[in-house]
């Protein structure tokens, strides 16, 4: 008797992100490769837990980023002389520095300017970007009551559920932990 | 019918993004479009996209901006 043996896509159906970080350099890796799988017609399903819920809040300001303990951060500055963005501050100043008052502040405003010169979106249009794609984003129940968020704290669009729904969701997919 | 995409200046994923949606826009068989973009990762992420999505997708220059000719058919 013949048997059949499907042949695999070489292209996943289906992508699932778990996405934990609560940092904007973080946000957008999960976003830009949501909206990619999306537009190659694969199935996304973004689960976001622990300080990862910060990236569905409606309010995106609360999204920064810090050289303080992010030793890979290149922190250029985007204005200035030629020589002066060259600098890589977060290499030749001690990380004493990024605990003064305003240095994630000031590290955020830098990022920000350095990806939309880059030709980058805003982070919340690439959210909404994602959702109009057909991204499918799930926040995670138990850590928004841990963190003591409210539902209407979160953008449109979006489910509410735990981990069983986000595996039961997610049988055979690509999945990614970021 | 010619479909004109300008995506010079944009980053990665939104080439790839506009170009979806465009198709999405025009989804008759005759429609072609040509997209222009600066995003060097472009030159292999945009083939690799149509070949994905089963286009025909031909480079016309890498200078001095990016430009594909894409359509469904030969």
């Amino acid at each position: 008797m013949d048997t059949q043996i499907p042949l695999e896509s070489p292209f996943p159906e289906e992508l699932s992100v778990i996405h934990t970080k609560g940092t904007l350099d973080w946000a957008y890796p999960v976003f830009i490769l949501a909206s990619t799988a999306a537009a190659m017609d694969k199935k996304v399903e973004l689960f976001f837990t622990f300080y990862g819920l910060n990236c569905l809040l409606k309010d995106t300001r609360g999204l920064k980023v810090s050289p303080l303990g992010n030793p890979g951060m290149v922190m250029k500055s985007p204005v200035g002389p030629d020589w002066f963005k060259a600098v890589d501050w977060n290499k030749v100043l001690p990380g004493l520095v990024w605990t003064l008052p305003g240095a994630s502040m000031l590290a955020t405003w830098g990022f920000k300017k350095q990806m939309l010169m880059e030709g980058q979106v805003p982070v919340a249009e690439l959210r909404a970007l994602c959702l109009e794609l057909g991204v499918s984003m799930t926040a995670c129940q138990m850590t928004i009551d841990l963190m003591g968020f409210k539902s209407e704290d979160f953008i449109e669009g979006i489910s509410f559920a735990g981990a069983a729904s986000y595996f039961a969701e997610t049988p055979k997919t690509q999945s990614l932990f970021i | 019918m010619d479909i004109y995409i300008d995506s010079k200046g944009l980053a990665c994923p939104m080439p790839v993004i506009k170009l979806k949606k465009a198709l999405a826009e025009y989804p008759d068989l005759e429609s072609v479009f040509w997209l222009q973009l600066t995003d060097i990762g472009g030159i292999k992420d945009v083939p690799a996209f149509c070949q994905q999505q089963g286009l025909v997708c031909s480079l016309l220059q890498a200078h001095p901006f990016i430009e594909f000719k894409i359509s469904r058919e030969e």
